[in-house]
């Protein structure tokens, strides 16, 4: 930022960080009274000491299974139905909960064997995935690198050749499955024969074949060499060592998990490093991802080390003179909440839960949180459709962004109205507690936006409140006006 | 800015990436750059009016969920349990479990090589809606954005209509979105129109509002937000800003909501129609393209209805394809009836064919080497049978049709020029009418 001259913008306030960490670690609101209790401390290390809580909180589980869980398409569409979809989230909570090593997560999930939760990726529409599906879909996630063009062609303006993508995708050419025990429980391992063709497949479409010379394909790194001999029966144990040992590994993650934080990866998109698209800053990548391998790799400790620094914690308000910067984190640039943390925002501001339904009387456990759903696609929800639910069939990765649709919903939309008008949500207890407009003012003020009123915004809406003859009403529609605010659409 | 330039939209970006070599090259014949880019747009001016006679205003597309057998339908084969029937045009003959459309033959031009390249619904679907193979590495937007975006909004309607919404279930509704595109061109997704309770509940204000309250909320909603906006100013919240005044108008207008009601059409139309899920949804297409709309998928059918890997014959006979006999013959009459036929392209199609044998549960299996679609209106002329499949109706036979001239056909109809371009967030050149191996869609002659 020196050498361009853009000045920062100063530090956040407490009301603004808190907002901002509790969403970006929990996609979860902070409720009122930590909103209270944390602008009220005066503990000079109450921040860091935020951060700790918040890692350490059930919510974080919830969320961050949630994100690895659209990172890995755990979906009942993307691996071929509910129950392996189920057994493979239940491998990501776990993952999660127990702070693995991310490098170890990605070793289990590439070199996966048997019947177990990580190796339910492998399956497509319930059959083994094509080597040629699987290969660019792990170095994407894993590496960042999109290999997909070099399936057909040489890339077209990078170095990756046809030959390297034949060579990388053979890796996961043995992969096969035992016949079907019943739903759910196909055995997963590597044929040294290699895949055998099912029923109504000929040999040439299972095994991996390069395009252009049609012969059989070995087994060779990126960087052209072989694996060893003594690798050759457990091609993708070689496999997950190499990416896990390549230094790619740690930069697309850290890369990852900024781009998570500041809506903007210092590689962006994520998942496209190329020469072509450097990291705007490429000296703290190299930093990071070095903190990261140092530290092995601990995905609290990358969360924990971005959020406690001065440029995650600066204020979203830009100055005049850094207004137009949007690559240097002059200021905290505001991001749109997912489909999935704005509805249960909106459900824990309401104090009205959603009710998931799946199919004709089925529904999740009541009190479900969007981010909870464990095999989400099963569980059609016009707001998430609306608000860029992504189709985990597709590319993952997906930014909301406004539409004609989502401002209909808003202005007549059941979320916006039956959620506020509904009985026993939180304008109930207020009302039973006899508040006074001024006290529902400053309590949905901090349950929707973390922050109390200003004494301007108080005393306009005590004057707006106090005209109208029906107070519930009022109230409901102080609730759709907090709630429909960009101010709550956002975290900033 | 995009600069259409005909066959290619240039970009500055692009000129410095992919196609910098080609140009590059150019040098070698003695033309410069600017040459180059002044030869171009000449080019494009010439032969952007020929590309832009089309005079069709909008798009219904019929489909058909799962996959028709071609040869039970419009390629009528010696493999089929049905016998082929003449038509009101001499020459073309269709599956005797067509009778009605038969009728209406000349309305209607048949596509009897279509080659696609997806053998699973999912992938098959997508490849049907974009003209492109799903990749993991990005996303492509559908025909119906594409045709939104090229021609623009009307009359406080929605551009793009999806009905009804049985695919949300399926994620296939993805399919139909836009993609790297604005987000407005996506599909307004609405309920099954054959339904006693049939509304479309964000078009309409709820009992509990009135325009009153909504003006309160408001104004109140200005309050509240007036010290956020103050300090920050974004693209998105402008956007919404636009958004919410077009979706205010949209409420507050009744034509708007009496275009999705279907309690104004007579008993009479609404039964000719069919008065189930797909008939039901055929019909509000008509009604939503009479309002303005530009593009909606009828997509009535149940989940997979046509995907006969079982008892193909007495589910064809029985159960799909007469209610596809009574709603196509409608929908055409009454587009002619109100002047709206030339107007706009109908097309009838699923994500592939169907296996020219049967298989052991005497069902048909997913075929998509070669099948057949119907097609019409918008100026397209009916009344033909292009391209031909063996005598079996498994591969093509004669001239290979893809999406990627299929689009090209439609785009023409609409006057879209169909050799554009647009440019991935990555940096990829995407067709909007993508051929098979990346070659550009060829508007089907003689077809328009």
């Amino acid at each position: 930022m020196s050498r361009f001259q853009i000045p920062a913008s100063p530090l956040s306030s407490d009301a603004e960080f808190l907002r901002r960490v509790c969403l970006d670690l929990t996609g979860t609101l902070p409720p009122p009274g930590r909103v209270r209790e944390f602008i009220a401390s005066r503990d000079p290390q109450k921040r860091t000491k935020l951060i700790d809580a918040l890692l350490d909180s059930p919510e974080y589980v919830d969320y961050w299974t949630f994100r690895f869980g659209r990172l890995f398409r755990v979906a009942a569409g993307a691996v071929g139905g509910a129950e392996h979809a189920y057994t493979y989230w239940r491998w990501v909570w776990e993952n999660i909960a127990q702070n693995k090593s991310y490098r170890e997560i990605a070793r289990e999930r590439l070199a996966a064997q048997g019947y177990g939760g990580a190796s339910r990726h492998f399956l497509s529409y319930g059959e083994e995935a094509k080597a040629a599906d699987i290969m660019p879909e792990e170095v994407r996630v894993f590496l960042g690198r999109r290999l997909d063009c070099a399936q057909c062609h040489d890339h077209p303006y990078e170095q990756w050749s046809q030959d390297q993508f034949w060579g990388l995708a053979s890796f996961f050419g043995q992969i096969s499955r035992t016949e079907w025990t019943g739903f759910g429980a196909a055995v997963l391992f590597d044929d040294p024969a290699g895949r055998q063709p099912d029923f109504g497949e000929s040999a040439e479409t299972v095994k991996v074949i390069h395009p252009r010379r049609k012969q059989l394909v070995k087994p060779a790194f990126l960087e052209g060499q072989a694996i060893a001999s003594e690798g050759i029966g457990h091609p993708r144990r070689e496999f997950a060592r190499w990416v896990t040992e390549h230094p790619y590994f740690a930069e697309t993650l850290v890369n990852r998990m900024w781009g998570h934080l500041f809506g903007r990866g210092l590689v962006d998109p994520v998942d496209d490093f190329r020469s072509t698209n450097p990291p705007t800053h490429p000296d703290l990548l190299k930093a990071l991802a070095e903190d990261c391998r140092r530290n092995g790799y601990d995905l609290k400790q990358i969360l924990r080390r971005i959020t406690s620094s001065r440029t995650y914690q600066l204020a979203s308000s830009p100055r005049e003179s850094n207004r137009q910067d949007t690559l240097n984190y002059s200021h905290f640039i505001p991001k749109p909440l997912e489909a999935e943390v704005l509805l249960d925002a909106i459900s824990q501001v309401t104090g009205v839960p959603e009710v998931f339904e799946n199919g004709p009387g089925g529904q999740a456990p009541p009190g479900t949180r969007a981010i909870q759903l464990e095999v989400p696609d099963i569980y059609p929800s016009d707001f998430l459709q609306m608000y860029g639910r992504p189709n985990l069939l597709q590319i993952p990765e997906t930014k909301t962004s406004p539409s004609l649709n989502q401002a209909l919903h808003m202005l007549v939309g059941k979320t916006y109205t039956e959620k506020i008008s509904r009985k026993g949500g939180r304008l109930d207890q207020l009302i039973q507690k006899d508040a006074s407009h001024g006290e529902v003012i400053q309590e949905l003020y901090l349950a929707a936006l973390s922050r109390f009123p200003s004494p301007l915004e108080l005393a306009e809406l005590e004057s707006v409140l106090g005209k109208s003859s029906d107070k519930r009403r009022a109230w409901e529609d102080l609730v759709w006006s907090l709630i429909t605010s960009r101010e709550f659409a956002f975290n900033h | 800015m995009m600069r259409n330039a005909g066959c290619l939209t240039v970009t500055p970006e692009l000129l410095k990436r992919r196609h910098f070599l080609r140009v590059g090259s150019l040098s070698l014949l003695g033309i410069s750059l600017p040459q180059f880019l002044n030869f171009r747009s000449l080019q494009a001016a010439g032969a952007k009016d020929s590309r832009k006679q089309g005079k069709a205003q909008a798009c219904i597309l019929v489909w058909l969920e799962g996959g028709p057998s071609h040869v039970d339908t419009w390629d009528p084969k010696p493999n089929s349990s049905f016998r082929p029937i003449s038509t009101n045009v001499a020459g073309i003959q269709v599956s005797e479990l067509l009778p009605r459309v038969a009728g209406q033959m000349d309305k209607l031009a048949l596509l009897r090589s279509v080659h696609t390249e997806e053998n699973n619904h999912g992938q098959g679907t997508y490849y049907a809606l974009t003209g492109h193979r799903p990749t993991a590495a990005m996303q492509f937007p559908s025909l119906g954005t594409i045709v939104t975006k090229e021609l623009g909004a009307r009359n406080n309607v929605p551009a793009n209509v999806l009905v009804p919404d049985t695919w949300k279930t399926a994620s296939y509704g993805q399919y139909t979105k836009g993609a790297f595109l604005d987000p407005a061109y996506d599909p307004m997704v609405v309920p099954d129109p054959s339904k006693e309770d049939f509304q479309i509940s964000d078009l309409a204000l709820p009992k509990s509002l009135t325009v009153e309250r909504l003006r309160d909320r408001r104004s109140l909603l200005k309050l509240v937000d007036r010290m956020y906006r103050s300090k920050i100013e974004r693209a998105e919240h402008l956007a919404m800003d636009r958004f919410t005044q077009q979706a205010l108008q949209m409420i507050l207008t009744p034509e708007t909501r009496q275009a999705f009601d279907l309690s104004r059409e007579p008993e009479k139309i609404r039964e000719a129609y069919g008065r189930g899920s797909f008939g039901q949804s055929l019909l509000l297409a008509r009604r939503l393209v009479e309002a303005g709309a530009r593009f909606v998928t009828a997509a009535g059918h149940e989940l997979n209805g046509w995907d006969t890997h079982s008892d193909n014959d007495e589910r064809h006979k029985d159960k799909m394809v007469p209610g596809l006999d009574r709603a196509l013959p409608t929908l055409l009459e009454d587009l002619e009836q109100r002047g709206l036929l030339d107007s706009t392209v109908v097309i009838v199609m699923g994500e592939f064919g169907r296996s020219p044998h049967h298989n052991s549960k005497a069902g048909r299996d997913h075929w998509p080497h070669c099948w057949s679609l119907a097609i019409g209106g918008g100026g397209i002329r009916g009344g033909q049978v292009v391209g031909a499949s063996d005598e079996r109706g498994a591969y093509v036979a004669e001239r290979m049709i893809s999406m990627g001239d299929l689009y090209a056909t439609i785009y023409k109809a609409l006057g879209i020029d169909w050799t554009k371009e647009y440019m991935s967030p990555i940096g990829r050149p995407v067709k909007i009418a993508n051929a098979l191996d990346d070659e550009t869609g060829q508007p089907i002659e003689e077809l328009i």
